[in-house]
Formats: C-alpha cells, sequence, structure tokens
C-alpha cells in the first residue's frame, strides 16, 4: 500500500504541473478523478455495473485516494468487459432473470437512448405495457440510430441501462414481464 | 504560423498531421477519452484530451477545443472535416480568441450553409441553378412549383446536408405528405424547418469541382471529380477526372466554380459540387462545401499537388503554391471508402477489433487510413475507417489496379464494404461510366443481392 501511495502523490504531482484541468486514471482495480481550477469532475464510464458511491474519489492534495470496489476483468479491456457483462449482470438483473422475464439485449455496441430525440417522453416506462416489436429504445452505432423492439407482449419490469450511457453487444437493456 | 490543433479523428488526423509536419510545423491533436491509442494519438506531437466518447462532449464541444488550442499555444485551429468544420460559430469563436482558423471566415460558412442563399449567390453570378423556389412558407407555394413546372421534385431542407430533410416527390397526392415531413426532419436536424423545392433531375451525375482560393484575391481550380456511386446520399467511389464530361462542359463547368468562389472571397479549400443531367448534357449548382473533402486525394494524385498543405499556407497568409496555368491534370485516380458496413447485411455497422490490418502497397497505391492490427473501431463514430487510392495512366488501367489493391487490402475481425466494391468494379455500368447517383440504390443492390 504505501508504494501504492507513493505511485498517487507522483501523479498528483504530475497533474498538479500540467495544463489539465481534469484527469481520470484507471490501474489494477483502483480509479482516481481529479480537477482543478474549476474543470468539472470526470466522469467514469462504467463499463460494468458497479456501486457508483465508490467510483469516484475526489482528491485534494492533502487527502488519501481510496481504492475504489475492483471490476474485474473490465479494466480498459472490451472483450473482458463482453464477458464480465455476460456472466454478471446487474445484481437486480441476475435476480429478476430468475422470475421468467425476458431479457432485451444490444445487438451492437453503440450508445443507449430511451426516446426518439432529446426533450421527448421516453419510449418506455417501467411498470408500462409493451406489445411485441413495439420499440422500446435505441442504440446509436456509428451514426445510424437502430429501434430495438420488444421480444414479447409484456410489461416493462427493468430498465438496465441510464439514458445516453455506452453498452456492449449482448448486453441487457431492459426486462419484460411477459402477459 | 508553427503549432496546428487539428480538432477530427481518424484518417483525416492523420491526413493532417502529415501535412503538418511536411512544412516543419508541430500537430497538436484533440481526442475523446475513447480515441487516446489512435494511430493519429501516436503521430501527434502532442493530445489533448476534450472530453468523453460522445462527440457532442468531446469533438464538437467548442469551448473545451479553444481552450486547448489557447492553453497549449497553438497559433491555428484545423477542423478537418464533419464535426465543426462547417460551424460559423466555431470558425467566429477560433477567431476571437486571436487564433487562425484553416478555413473560410464565419460569414462565407454561413453564406453556403444556407442552400437558399447560396443558390442566390449561384444565380448571381450566372451559374445555372436547376428550376427551384426559395425558401417556402407552406404548401400552396409547392403546389404552385408543381403547376409551373411538373413532377417529379426535391423538397430540401434548407440548412440541409447529408439527405436529411429532402423527399423526392413524384405523386401530386403524396405532396402535403413529404412537404411536413421534410419540414419536420429538418427541424430536428438542423434547428430550421425551412425547406424549398427543385425540379427532380431524373439521371443525375454528381461531378464538382475543387478549388484553392488565396488571401490576396485568387482563386483557381483543380479539376473536377465525379462522385456518382453512392447510397443514400452517401459517397462510396470517387475518381478524377469525370468519365464523360465533354471537354467544352467540363470548361464551362470549372469557370463557374470559379467564378462563384471569387465572388465570396473564397479563402482555403473549397468544393463546387454541381448535378451533372444526363439527358441534357448540362449541369446545375448543387451547393458548395466550405472545408477539404473526404475524396481529396483523388485530385492530389491527378494533379500532384498537396490540398492539406496548400490549405495550411494560404491560412497562413501565403500565396497560392501555384497559378491557374500551371494546374496539370494527368492520368486517373480512383477512391474507395472502405467503412466497417456488412454490405451484404443492408450496411449494418460493424464495429469492433481490428484482428489484422494489412495494407496494400505499390506505385500509384495510396491508404489513407488510422487503422492498425488490433486497433478497436469504437462505435461512437462514423463507419469509414480508411480510403483506398489508385493512380494509373488512364481509367482502365485505373480500375484494374484498383481491384489489385481491394484484393490486398486485409481487413480481418470486421465487416467492410471491400466486397461491394470488388462487385461493382466488375459491372458492365461501372466499366463503361454509365453510373447516375441512384444507380447503386436502384440497379446495382438489386442485382447483386440477388
Amino acid at each position: 500500500m504505501a508504494d501504492r501511495t507513493k505511485e498517487i502523490m507522483e501523479v498528483l504531482r504530475l497533474f498538479e504541473e500540467s495544463d489539465f484541468t481534469t484527469m481520470q486514471l484507471e490501474l489494477d482495480g483502483m480509479q482516481l478523478a481529479l480537477s482543478k481550477d474549476g474543470g468539472s469532475l470526470p466522469q467514469f464510464q462504467r463499463v460494468q455495473h458497479m456501486p457508483p458511491a465508490s467510483a469516484q474519489v475526489p482528491v485534494t492534495a492533502s487527502s488519501r485516494a481510496q481504492p475504489a470496489t475492483p471490476a474485474k476483468g473490465v479494466n480498459g479491456n472490451g472483450a473482458g468487459a463482453v464477458q464480465a457483462l455476460a456472466v454478471s449482470p446487474t445484481k437486480t438483473a441476475s435476480k429478476v432473470a430468475g422470475e421468467g422475464l425476458i431479457a432485451v439485449k444490444s445487438p451492437t455496441p453503440g450508445t443507449f437512448y430511451r426516446a426518439p430525440s432529446p426533450g421527448e417522453p421516453p419510449f418506455i416506462e417501467v411498470g408500462g405495457k409493451v406489445s411485441k416489436n413495439d420499440t422500446v429504445c435505441l442504440i446509436e452505432c456509428m451514426k445510424l440510430f437502430n429501434t430495438i423492439g420488444a421480444e414479447c407482449d409484456g410489461t416493462i419490469a427493468s430498465i438496465e441501462v441510464e439514458n445516453a450511457q455506452p453498452v456492449e453487444l449482448g448486453q441487457v437493456l431492459v426486462y419484460i414481464r411477459p402477459s | 504560423m508553427k503549432r496546428i490543433l487539428i480538432a477530427n479523428r481518424g484518417e483525416i488526423a492523420v491526413r493532417i498531421i502529415r501535412a503538418c509536419h511536411q512544412l516543419g510545423m508541430e500537430a497538436y491533436l484533440v481526442v475523446s477519452s475513447a480515441d487516446r491509442d489512435t494511430l493519429g494519438a501516436q503521430l501527434a506531437d502532442r493530445t489533448i484530451c476534450v472530453g468523453p466518447p460522445p462527440s457532442a462532449a468531446s469533438y464538437l464541444n467548442i469551448d473545451a477545443i479553444v481552450a486547448a488550442a489557447q492553453r497549449t499555444g497553438c497559433d491555428a485551429v484545423h477542423p478537418g472535416y464533419g464535426f465543426l468544420a462547417e460551424r460559423s460559430a466555431f470558425s467566429r469563436r477560433v477567431n476571437e480568441a486571436g487564433l487562425i482558423f484553416v478555413g473560410p471566415g464565419p460569414d462565407i460558412i454561413d453564406l453556403m450553409g444556407d442552400k437558399v442563399r447560396a443558390r442566390e449567390s449561384a444565380e448571381a453570378v450566372g451559374v445555372p441553378v436547376p428550376p427551384g423556389t426559395g425558401r417556402v412558407e407552406n404548401l400552396a407555394a409547392v403546389e404552385d412549383f408543381c403547376d409551373r413546372y411538373g413532377l417529379p421534385i426535391l423538397i430540401k431542407a434548407s440548412a440541409g446536408g447529408g439527405g436529411r430533410g429532402m423527399r423526392l416527390v413524384r405523386d401530386r397526392i403524396k405532396i402535403a405528405e413529404s412537404f411536413t415531413s421534410a419540414s419536420a426532419e429538418a427541424e430536428a436536424a438542423f434547428g430550421d424547418a425551412g425547406v424549398f423545392v427543385e425540379r427532380y433531375i431524373e439521371r443525375a451525375r454528381h461531378i464538382e469541382v475543387q478549388i484553392l482560393g488565396d488571401s490576396h484575391g485568387n482563386v483557381i481550380h483543380l479539376g473536377e471529380r465525379e462522385c456518382s456511386v453512392q447510397r443514400r446520399y452517401q459517397k462510396l467511389i470517387e475518381e478524377a477526372p469525370s468519365a464523360i464530361l465533354a471537354p467544352e462542359v467540363r470548361k464551362r463547368m470549372t469557370e463557374a466554380a470559379v467564378k462563384l468562389a471569387a465572388h465570396v472571397n473564397y479563402l482555403g479549400a473549397g468544393t463546387v459540387e454541381f448535378i451533372y443531367d444526363d439527358d441534357a448534357g448540362d449541369f446545375y449548382f448543387l451547393e458548395m462545401n466550405t472545408r477539404i473533402q473526404v475524396e481529396h486525394p483523388v485530385t492530389e494524385m491527378v494533379t500532384g499537388i498537396d490540398l492539406v498543405a496548400a490549405q495550411l499556407e494560404v491560412a497562413a497568409g501565403k500565396l497560392l503554391p501555384i497559378r491557374q496555368s500551371e494546374v496539370k491534370s494527368v492520368g486517373h485516380a480512383i477512391e474507395c471508402r472502405i467503412n466497417a458496413e456488412d454490405p451484404l447485411n443492408n450496411f449494418r455497422p460493424s464495429p469492433g477489433v481490428i484482428i489484422c490490418w494489412q495494407a496494400p502497397n505499390g506505385e500509384g497505391v495510396r491508404v489513407d487510413s488510422h487503422c492498425y492490427s488490433g486497433y478497436r473501431i469504437p462505435p461512437y463514430y462514423d463507419s469509414m475507417i480508411g480510403k483506398l487510392i489508385v493512380w494509373d495512366e488512364d481509367r482502365i488501367a485505373a480500375i484494374r489496379k484498383m481491384e489489385v489493391a481491394l484484393g490486398n487490402l486485409k481487413a480481418e475481425g470486421i465487416e467492410t464494404t471491400i466486397p461491394f466494391h470488388r462487385a461493382v468494379l466488375e459491372t458492365q455500368d461501372f466499366r463503361s461510366g454509365r453510373v447516375r447517383t441512384r444507380w447503386v440504390e436502384e440497379d446495382f443492390l438489386p442485382s447483386w443481392k440477388a
């Protein structure tokens, strides 16, 4: 741990001397977010669902960085991320999946959108009814918008991704309770 | 000008870095957090991260980019194509920050960005425009136009581009519906619901003229490019010169382009696009693009002029590197756009890791790309992963060289448009130059899939 503290102090020193106003670092299961001179604190791209509380550690010159929750196999490695997601989706997801829910998965990597365009109401809300092939969301991939349809008639049990967040191939987007 | 900030990514970032280094300038590159390990980032003298992967927060983030240029002591900003290249607000902000924008001033960008005003400018200097209207405010105006000129018509977004807010109307009962949907799409895409109407040219080719202007009042053209192989208004294959343009028409077209550019005191590299009517053997003004084009290499291959270097030099206030009388076009050049798309599955995007990238080489073969073995193509940006360009003495030899080069281009791990290009090059229509802008969709794809 002493080595790690030394490394962090070195990073802080370099950051302080640089022209940058924000910085984020992911290393061996640790995530570090820094800002100075009014730069806004960077948001981590959550490749895997992990507890958000410890994901960001604001650091001042005197504070110590705590290692965040280790993220196994997802450190900037895309292939690893897909694997990790396939093995362990979110806690709620694995729980509800056992209850006969149908998963709507992303056919491509991209960005998840809940509404047809900003300012418009979302396609679906939790608890809302859908018919098979009703649009539940959009996935933007390489500037093309793919409409994603419901797999079956039913009720939306959960929405697994925040609006405008990146998703991986095969990631669960929505769970539907079939009717 | 000693240090240039490049506000772009992908192959064009690599292209601009090369031109900067050629001229002994430093090239600083903005990147999003998804692009830190790109080839451009490796070649640049320094990279500055300006935001997260979505382009709205990074490559379109004017505040962050202008601040990055100022903080790192850059003298100029090169916008490339796409992203902020044709946003007058960006050009204005760069100038206000005391930096040089590599391209025309905000007023010219605004003038040419407004398709109705651009059309009026062309008309003012006698450049032919297709029968059409100014901005139409209501359905009655569209119907009046149809009464006078007949169908089919194109309803186009005033602020438009890339086919958005555009509707082809062949049937009178569809006019109202098309007018409403074009307007709505224009509003959504550009924040401006304004549309205008033009007579639709049934058998149209896309031919464009490359322009260069300096700040001493000189404007020259570097000949034309034909870009008729398109799908959904996106160009796929471009060549220089056009296979079919008669010398007399070429002369009139290039003169018209120079006249328009000179009229607006054009500065930098620009392109005047024309619709060529195959039936009438004549051309009409389509629009002017106030930036470097994706397909600029075919012009470089036949003229030997480095267009990006010329952009940088005229931005620095120098004279054009060449006079009109010294511009010579030799041989024939073809470019195929290599996209990470699956042409056999409706051109579905195919991002992912390129396990093996192997580019062809040899005399007259050029690959402009940011790819390498192991490169992961992110899903956030457009699908073009490179351009394959060939040059040879004539069109037939150039087509043959392109076929060989396509066969030697490897991009394993993803789907690409390489099979599409190989199939197009085999067709009699392409080989004999009988290709129009709707040929891919109406003729080629239906028979290729069958």
